[in-house]
């Protein structure tokens, strides 16, 4: 029940660019990311608000929807889905 | 105002992309009638000009509040190491009437502010933004948005770039996607980013432009140059947009 885990720009310094992530199937984008953030220090800030609350600036895409447009954190996870994290890139 | 007719100058340097299927003498008029503002004369608006100006866009006003620094040589292909501590809007406005002496260049020397904007984009065709900040870039989309004219977004980090084309009620507005500005940085940069990012935009500019083929509307393009791969994300407007939902 795994789901594979994709990150762009900054995110790349914090953690691995793609990963496998077991048992996340089944779960919420919620659980998936607290696991992520818990295990790479820093991820947190750059995804979150203080309010707990995906960054409006950070897209997390599930299989290329945004989840913002799905059920936001509460997004259920399936075996084999794709969740990619775009954070904000503003240089010109 | 009826495109401006082409003369033999024109037939002869447009010859080339008048072949395209769209483009022909038509086209090519439309391109001549036509007015770009570039919002930015750095990384994004070095290519997005000089392509403009290449492919016959008749007039393209220029915009940028900053000198050229020696560390922006790397990216910045207007500037050149002896244009260092001069303002970048006449360093590339010095390049790009040489690089097609037929076309209009009107450079804006100054910060593009709220007071402004509405004005320098006035009679503009399409807003391109080659700008390095959110802030400025709310301030163009609000200016597509009131003047009901499409915006080429662009922006880069590294080896990563992202762009897509906004066309008032069309498509999500820059608020839409992205609703609060992320925070400054210095950001790292390698200069063939600005390079695939800026042509693309150009690229999509000359299509609103012509109308032809499928722009990137509803659809944001991400450039991963360091695994070279494309992404695309499909985007949709925010039915409660401070920006595009709210009367101009």
């Amino acid at each position: 029940m795994s789901v594979k885990v994709k990150v762009f720009a900054g995110l790349r310094d914090l953690m691995p660019r793609e990963l496998e992530v077991d048992g996340a199937g089944g779960a919420s984008v919620s659980a998936l990311l607290d696991r992520l953030c818990a295990r790479y220090p820093g991820l947190r800030e750059q995804i979150f608000d203080g309010a707990g609350a995906i960054k409006p600036y950070v897209n997390v895409l599930k299989n290329g929807r945004n989840v913002a447009f799905l059920e936001d954190l509460m997004t259920v996870l399936e075996d084999g889905d794709i969740v990619a994290i775009f954070p904000p890139v503003a240089g010109g | 105002m009826p495109a401006p007719e082409l003369n033999d100058y024109d037939r002869t340097r447009y010859d080339r992309q008048m072949r395209i299927r769209g483009f022909g003498e038509e086209g090519q008029r439309k391109l001549k009638g036509a007015t770009a503002f570039v919002a930015g004369c750095g990384g994004l608006g070095s290519p997005i000009a000089t392509y403009l100006a290449t492919a016959g866009v008749g007039r393209l006003v220029i915009a940028d509040m900053d000198v050229v620094d020696l560390s922006n040589l790397n990216r910045q292909i207007l500037h050149w190491d002896d244009n260092v501590g001069e303002d970048k809007v006449k360093s590339a406005y010095e390049k790009l009437v040489r690089i097609n002496p037929s076309i209009t260049v009107e450079p804006f020397n100054g910060c593009i502010d709220g007071n402004n904007v509405l004005e320098l984009t006035k009679g503009c065709d399409v807003i391109m933004d080659a700008m390095d900040n959110f802030e400025t870039r709310y301030l163009l989309n609000r200016a597509s948005l009131y003047h009901q004219i499409p915006m080429i977004y662009g922006s880069i980090w590294g080896l990563e770039g992202r762009v897509t084309t906004l066309v008032p009620g069309r498509t999500p507005c820059l608020e839409c996607i992205f609703p609060k500005a992320p925070p400054k940085e210095t950001f790292p940069v390698l200069g063939t980013t600005p390079g695939v990012i800026g042509t693309i935009q150009a690229t999509e500019a000359i299509k609103v432009l012509l109308g032809i083929g499928s722009t990137l509307e509803n659809r944001l393009l991400v450039y991963d140059g360091e695994y070279m791969e494309f992404h695309e994300l499909k985007i949709a407007p925010n039915p409660e947009c401070p920006a595009c939902r709210v009367k101009q």
